[in-house]
C-alpha cells in the first residue's frame, strides 16, 4: 500500500491485468416486455498490483459487475479481458481453467463455508479441485495458507460454528488464495463484520495484496473502507460509472455531483468542533433500473441539473491525466470534498 | 449531512432536568440449557425530552437487548428483567401485559433495522397506520385516515394521499423506514427507541432518515434513544453517547468528549478501528480477540482479556466511576491518555 500514490498512474500506463469494456448485463424479468439492464456500458481497467475500489448504493450494479467478470452471469455485450484473454468468449473446461486466475470473497463469511467441513477440508477443497500437488504438498500448502491469513494450526480441525465472523472470513480468504489467483474480487467482504474485527480483515487484505503481488477488485457500499484500501475508485450509479479517479483526489476533489453527494452523506466520526460544512443531503432515492431517467441518470437527484442533462447522456470522459467523469459540467462545477 | 439536533448541551447535568426516560439498574437474563446467563448488567441512563442519546456497541454488546427489555419485548418465560425504566411517572418494567400494550405507542415506541419485519405485507400502509391510531385514540376511521396522510407527509413521503394505498413491498427500503417512523410517532410518544434504524439503508437515504429523526425529535420534543454500531452516526445525530461492551455500559459522556478524549480503552479502540480518508495506507488499529461468551464472562473488567492497558488491578470488578460529568468503567482511566479521533493527525 506504500505505492498508493504512484500506482494509479503506473496502472494507467502499463498493460492492465483486467479490462472490462462496454460491459452490459441484462436480466429478463417474468412478465416484463423489455429486459432490465443492470449494468449499462461499464468500462474500467485494473492494473497489476492495483487495488481498484468499486462503490455504489444497492441496485447500482456493483455485484452484477463482479459476477459478470467471473462469468457467473452471462454478459449481454462488451468484453472482459484478463491478461490478454477474452474471458467472455470461453466456455466449459477452458473457462474453468482460466477462471481460477480470479477468485472471489463474499459478504457473508458463514454462508460461504460448508458447516460440516473442518478448516483443513475447506482450504483443501479448491486445491484438490485444481489438482495442486501430492498429499504431503497439500498439507504444507494448507498450513501455509492458514498462516497467511494469520490463523494458527489450532484452527485446522475446527468447524465454522466454533469460529467468529472475522475468523471465518479469514478462512474464506485462504480458500480464495489457494489457487494463486492474479485477481481477488471482494464483494462486500467486510460489510457484515463488526468494526473492530473489520479493521483486522482490511489490514490483512492490504498485506496480502502487497506480499503476493496480486490485484484486487474491492466492491463495497462503504466509502470509508474503499477509500482506505483502494488506489483508484470507480463510482457506480444505476448501472453506469459516474466517475473513476485516484482515491485521494476523489475524496479531496470529487468531480461528479453524485460523488460529492456520497461524500456529504457519509457520517463522520469526528467531534462537532472539527466538522467542516458540507453540501445539503440530496433528496430522493435511486430510480429503478427498469426505467432509468433519460439523459444523465443522476439528474433527478442532482442539485446542479440543467436542461441539457435531461436530453443527452454524458459520456465517461477524461478530465485530467487519471480522472474520468460522466458529467456535462465536470469542468465548470466546483464540488466539495472531504478533508484529506 | 449538517450537524443535526441541538448540540451544546453535551456537558450539562441532566439530573436536574425531568427525564422523559429514566432507566435505572437494568439487568436482563436469559434462560439457556446450561442455566441462566446475564445479557445486560446494571444499565442506567436518562434521556431528556427532545434529546437524542446514542448507545453504541458491536454485536453481543447488549444494546438491542437493553432496548427490548425496556419495551417489554423479551420472550416471557425465557428471560428475566429487573431494574426500572420510568417514562413520565410510570415504571414500564412494573406494568401488567395489558398496561404495557397501552403504553407502547402512546408513551414509548420502537423502530427496527428492517422495517419489513414490523410491517404486515398483506395490508396497505394507510390501513396499518389507521389501525395504530384507532388502537390508541377514540377517533373515527375518517379522522384517522386524514391523520395517516398528514403523518406520512410529515415523514417526507411524497404523494402521501396516493401512497396510503400502497403495500409495503411496493415501497423502497427508505420509504418503508419512513412509514415505520410514522407509525411509531403517530400517537406522539414521549420516547422513541430506534434500533439501527439506518443500517440497512444506503448512505444518502441514511442521511435523510437521520435528519428526519432529528427534526421530529426537535419539533415534538420526543426523547430518542439511538442504538447503532456506527460512531459516525452517533457523531452526527446525538448529544451524548453510552458505549456498551459485553452487556455493560463502559463509558458515558458528551459525543464530542467521547470522540476527542475517550477514557475507556474500548471506546478508543472503536474510534481507531474506523477507516478514515486521512489515514489512507496506514494499518488500522484492530482490537484483538473477541467478545467473551455470556457463559464465561470475566469476573473483573470484561474488556480486560482484549485490553492492551490491562494490569492486575483490572481483574477485580469495575464500578462505573464518575469523573467530572462523565462515567467510565475503567480503574486506570486517569493514568491513560487514550487516542481519540484525531490521534496521529497534525492539525
Amino acid at each position: 500500500m506504500s505505492a498508493v500514490a504512484d500506482n494509479g498512474a503506473a496502472a494507467a500506463n502499463s498493460v492492465p491485468l483486467l479490462s472490462a469494456s462496454e460491459l452490459k448485463v441484462d436480466f429478463k424479468l417474468p412478465g416484463a416486455k423489455a429486459p432490465l439492464r443492470a449494468v449499462d456500458g461499464v468500462s474500467f481497467e485494473i492494473g497489476r498490483r492495483e487495488i481498484f475500489g468499486l462503490i455504489g448504493e444497492s441496485g447500482s450494479g456493483k455485484s452484477t459487475i463482479a459476477r459478470a467478470i467471473m462469468q457467473l452471469t452471462p454478459v449481454s455485450s462488451g468484453e472482459v479481458v484478463l491478461g490478454g484473454m477474452r474471458l467472455d468468449r470461453l466456455r466449459g473446461r477452458e473457462l474453468r481453467r482460466q477462471r481460477q486466475r480470479v477468485q472471489m470473497v463474499f459478504q457473508d463469511p458463514h454462508d460461504a463455508l460448508d458447516p460440516r467441513m473442518t478448516v483443513r477440508q475447506a482450504i483443501e477443497e479448491p486445491l484438490r479441485a485444481g489438482n495442486r500437488g501430492s498429499r504431503a504438498d497439500l498439507d504444507d500448502r494448507v498450513t501455509d495458507l492458514l498462516h497467511r491469513v494469520d490463523l494458527d494450526d489450532s484452527y485446522l480441525d475446527r468447524k465454522p460454528h466454533t469460529m467468529s465472523g472475522g475468523q471465518k472470513q479469514r478462512v474464506n480468504i485462504a480458500r480464495a488464495l489457494a489457487l494463486e489467483p492474479e485477481l481477488l474480487v471482494c464483494d462486500e467482504a467486510v460489510s457484515s463484520l463488526d468494526v473492530s474485527v473489520r479493521a483486522g480483515i482490511i489490514n490483512l487484505l492490504a498485506d496480502l495484496q502487497r506480499d503476493l503481488d496480486i490485484s484486487v477488485l474491492f466492491i463495497s457500499h462503504d466509502l470509508g473502507v474503499v477509500a482506505h484500501l483502494a488506489d483508484r475508485i470507480g463510482v457506480l450509479y444505476l448501472g453506469r460509472l459516474a466517475e473513476i479517479a485516484p482515491a485521494g483526489s476523489l475524496l479531496a476533489r470529487p468531480r461528479h455531483p453524485y460523488t460529492e453527494a456520497l461524500l456529504a452523506a457519509e457520517p463522520e466520526p469526528v467531534p462537532s468542533t472539527r466538522r467542516v460544512s458540507r453540501p445539503p443531503v440530496i433528496a430522493g432515492e435511486m430510480p429503478s433500473a427498469a426505467s432509468p431517467p433519460s439523459g444523465c441518470r443522476f439528474r433527478t437527484r442532482c442539485r446542479y441539473v440543467q436542461e441539457l442533462c435531461g436530453t443527452q447522456e454524458p459520456p465517461l470522459q477524461r478530465v485530467d491525466r487519471d480522472t474520468l467523469v460522466a458529467c456535462h459540467f465536470a469542468d465548470k462545477l466546483q464540488l466539495t470534498g472531504r478533508r484529506a | 449531512m449538517p450537524p443535526a439536533c441541538c448540540g451544546g448541551h453535551a456537558g450539562e447535568s441532566h439530573a436536574s432536568m425531568t427525564a422523559a426516560l429514566d432507566v435505572r439498574s437494568l439487568d436482563a437474563y436469559f434462560q439457556t440449557v446450561g442455566g441462566e446467563v446475564q445479557a445486560v448488567r446494571d444499565v442506567s441512563f436518562t434521556v431528556a425530552p427532545g434529546e437524542i442519546v446514542g448507545i453504541v456497541g458491536e454485536s453481543g454488546s447488549g444494546k438491542s437487548v437493553t432496548a427490548l427489555a425496556i419495551m417489554g419485548l423479551l420472550p416471557a418465560g425465557l428471560s428475566r428483567v429487573s431494574g426500572s425504566a420510568v417514562v413520565g411517572s410510570r415504571d414500564l418494567l412494573g406494568l401488567s401485559p395489558d398496561e404495557l400494550v397501552r403504553a407502547r405507542g402512546r408513551q414509548i415506541s420502537m423502530i427496527f433495522q428492517e422495517p419489513m419485519t414490523a410491517l404486515d405485507p398483506l395490508f396497505r400502509i394507510g390501513d396499518q397506520i389507521i389501525e395504530t391510531i384507532r388502537a390508541n385514540q377514540q377517533v373515527s376511521r375518517r379522522a384517522a385516515a386524514d391523520r395517516a396522510v398528514r403523518i406520512l407527509t410529515d415523514v417526507g413521503i411524497p404523494d402521501a394521499a396516493g401512497r396510503v394505498r400502497a403495500y409495503p413491498h411496493q415501497l423502497s427500503g427508505g420509504m418503508r423506514q419512513r412509514v415505520m417512523i410514522a407509525i411509531a410517532l403517530v400517537s406522539e410518544p414521549a420516547v422513541l427507541i430506534a434500533d439501527e434504524p439506518t443500517t440497512a439503508l444506503d448512505v444518502t437515504v441514511q442521511a435523510q432518515i437521520l435528519e428526519l429523526l432529528a427534526e421530529l425529535s426537535r419539533e415534538h420534543g420526543t426523547a430518542v434513544v439511538l442504538i447503532t454500531h456506527d460512531l459516525g452516526v452517533v457523531a452526527e445525530t446525538c448529544t451524548r453517547v453510552h458505549t456498551m461492551y459485553a452487556g455493560e455500559i463502559v463509558e458515558e459522556c458528551g459525543v464530542d468528549e467521547a470522540l476527542s478524549e475517550p477514557k475507556h480503552p474500548y471506546t478508543s479502540g472503536l474510534i481507531q478501528a474506523i477507516p478514515r480518508a486521512d489515514k489512507r495506507g496506514q494499518p488500522l488499529y484492530s482490537i484483538p480477540g473477541r467478545v467473551p461468551p455470556l457463559t464465561s464472562m470475566p469476573s473483573g473488567c470484561r474488556f480486560e482479556p482484549r485490553c492492551e492497558h490491562a494490569r492486575e488491578v483490572c481483574r477485580a470488578p469495575q464500578p462505573l466511576l464518575q469523573p467530572g460529568g462523565r462515567a467510565v468503567r475503567c480503574c486506570r482511566y486517569a493514568e491513560l491518555a487514550l487516542p481519540g479521533s484525531f490521534a496521529g493527525i497534525e492539525r
